[in-house]
């Protein structure tokens, strides 16, 4: 017979972190350390810079739709941001006329509590607008979205709405009119020309057009949290946006033009609309001016991301990197101004079986650590 | 205020239950432990959990799979995952009224996470631990308002929505917390411990509600 021994196996602390990676974590922290080697509550140094590809960044004249860039860089990780915009025509008015909103079923059933008579300016949530981003983890293989590149996207266009931000009213149209001045010369009136006011509220559409912000963002070899890095980069972008300023031809004004393209217009491709109101309108970007995306510069904020370990001696763990830390379950993702104002905390706790729980002293120590990290790093957006 | 719900309506799956609070109704169902329907979903150690979201009007967005991933955060913990290992517990979520306007999603989940509780009792899973979930808003005076309208949801400052676990009938540790608006430090704080209380003060009627279930669902001699 003959002496069958179990040999222990040693894995290297790398593939340790691969196959057990909460083993992993606890030996680390019983020593004192964390696995990526940072201090406990020593974030990662990020660097925010404009890209410079934007159509008004680049030199002489460019024919691109990029109104805004940014490139966030953290460790190994990459950031790429850029911002479009499409134009919309503004259904505000339409839809506030309570006969239409009755017609278009918007009125819903249980209107006493909505209250119809308050009307929908009141509302904190109707002055801001927000950015549909699309964030793009690189995997090295196309595919449709995964649910943490949704999740992304999605937190991104919720915290910048609800922050208030970006207001509804910095992203409506100031439409010019293009015309022929007395030598025959084209010329663009834009309502802030205050000489030429009265001929523009005499010819230009009734209807109110607006701006919607598009973002993309490019995320490659991604390490640590990046919903952080992902909201620095928009922010960034966001911050030197240029739109562009916006005419209608002479032509278009006349209302008897529309009428006719109106009646001109096939049932078929009219695509449901209503013919019988309906007001065409060809906008036309200016290829030379612009204006900067106004930003409420006092909601300007930096994200922060914390992993909890657990047990008797649980610590918190800023930016957590590598696959034993971003293992962590437990954790508190706040967006803060740098003062004493948050935009978003997000707490993800554990039951509270075997000193688990988030304890508050730990959510004041989260909070207090990206309060001075945002005080810091609000500079370089 | 109050909440109505209706436990074990649905015979086809394991669990299944309503929830309604504050215009806010919704229905779920839960099936499982079932044979893994994906064989790339099996997982070695644990459950895998199978969530889907269905809005009121419309199809899913990607609102709705930020739902879900919410959702997912809460239900890890709190299921007893290790007990179902290499095996898929589906959990289906049909809103009938959301109650809100579609910038908001805290009412939604509040009642999903309570709706989806009470199937998974209702579907025998083992769970880890009791929770609970309400949400609330704070006003442009500061004042914190449990569970909100529409109105008062709309015109806030910020919303928030908290789940903690429960022992001994007290809610216990923090599962998941998530505030959007802006706020200070010290709201946040006190909306933990609003909420801590609001969720003390549904307790009774939530044992009554599953004790009542239990009764007819066996028979006592």
């Amino acid at each position: 017979m003959t002496d069958t021994h179990l040999r222990s196996i040693k894995f290297a602390p790398s593939k340790l972190a691969l196959i057990a990676p909460d083993v992993t974590l606890k030996r680390y922290i019983e020593i004192g350390l964390r696995p990526s080697l940072r201090k406990f509550h020593e974030f990662r140094p990020v660097i925010v810079s404009p890209a410079g590809f934007s159509r008004y960044e680049k030199e002489g004249k460019s024919s691109n739709a990029i109104l805004g860039s940014s490139v966030v860089k953290s460790g190994s990780t990459d950031v790429i941001c850029s911002i479009s915009a499409g134009v919309v025509e503004d259904s505000q008015e339409l839809t506030n006329d309570y006969r239409l909103r009755l017609d278009k079923d918007i009125i819903e059933a249980d209107e006493d509590e909505n209250n119809s008579s308050s009307k929908d300016e009141d509302h904190r949530v109707n002055q801001y607008s927000s950015v549909y981003s699309v964030v793009e983890v690189s995997r090295g293989r196309n595919g449709p979205p995964t649910s943490e590149e949704i999740e992304l996207s999605q937190a991104l266009y919720e915290t910048i709405l609800h922050s208030g931000m970006i207001t509804k009213e910095s992203l409506n149209i100031k439409l010019g009119l293009k015309s022929r001045d007395s030598e025959g010369k084209p010329v663009i009136i834009r309502r802030y020309d205050s000489d030429d006011s009265d001929i523009l509220n005499e010819f230009a559409p009734k209807k109110n057009f607006s701006y919607v912000l598009y973002a993309k963002i490019q995320v490659y070899s991604k390490t640590g949290p990046l919903f952080d890095l992902c909201y620095a980069a928009l922010i960034k972008a966001l911050r030197n946006t240029k739109l562009p300023e916006m005419y209608i031809n002479e032509k278009e004004t006349d209302a008897k033009v529309s009428a006719l393209r109106a009646r001109k217009t096939n049932k078929n491709d009219s695509n449901g609309r209503n013919g019988s109101d309906l007001q065409e309108f060809d906008l036309l970007c200016d290829p030379v001016s612009f204006h900067d995306l106004k930003i409420d510069e006092g909601k300007l904020s930096w994200s922060s991301t914390f992993g909890i370990t657990h047990g008797s001696d649980s610590v918190l763990l800023a930016d957590p990197e590598g696959e034993a830390e971003e293992n962590i379950f437990e954790g508190i993702e706040v967006v803060s101004s740098g003062n004493d104002t948050l935009f978003s905390a997000v707490i993800t706790g554990n039951i509270g079986e075997d000193d688990h729980a988030i304890s508050k002293d730990q959510i004041k120590e989260a909070i207090l650590l990206s309060k001075r990290r945002s005080a810091n790093m609000i500079k370089e957006l | 205020m109050s909440f109505q719900t209706e436990i074990g309506l649905l015979d086809q799956v394991d669990g299944s239950s309503t929830f309604e609070f504050a215009t806010t109704k919704v229905i779920t169902s839960v099936a499982g432990p079932l044979e893994i329907t994906r064989m790339k979903n099996e997982k070695p150690t644990e459950a895998f959990l199978d969530i889907s979201i269905k809005p009121a009007t419309d199809v899913s967005s990607t609102r709705e799979s930020f739902l879900v991933t919410k959702l997912a955060k809460v239900l890890q913990k709190t299921i007893d995952m290790d007990k179902y290992a290499r095996r898929e517990i589906q959990i289906m979520v049909q809103l009938l009224s959301p109650g809100e306007s579609e910038e908001y999603t805290v009412k939604e989940l509040t009642a999903i996470v309570n709706s989806v509780y009470l199937s998974l009792l209702n579907g025998g899973i083992s769970l880890r631990t009791s929770f609970w979930a309400t949400c609330c808003v704070i006003d442009g005076n500061g004042e914190i308002l449990m569970r909100p309208t529409n109105k008062q949801l709309r015109q806030s400052v910020s919303h928030h929505i908290a789940v903690f676990s429960i022992k001994d009938g007290k809610s216990d540790a923090l599962i998941f917390s998530d505030s959007k608006g802006s706020f200070s430090e010290n709201e946040l704080l006190k909306v933990l411990d609003r909420c801590c209380d609001d969720i003390d003060s549904f307790n009774s009627k939530v044992k009554k509600v599953v004790l009542d279930r239990v009764k007819r669902d066996y028979i006592w001699s």
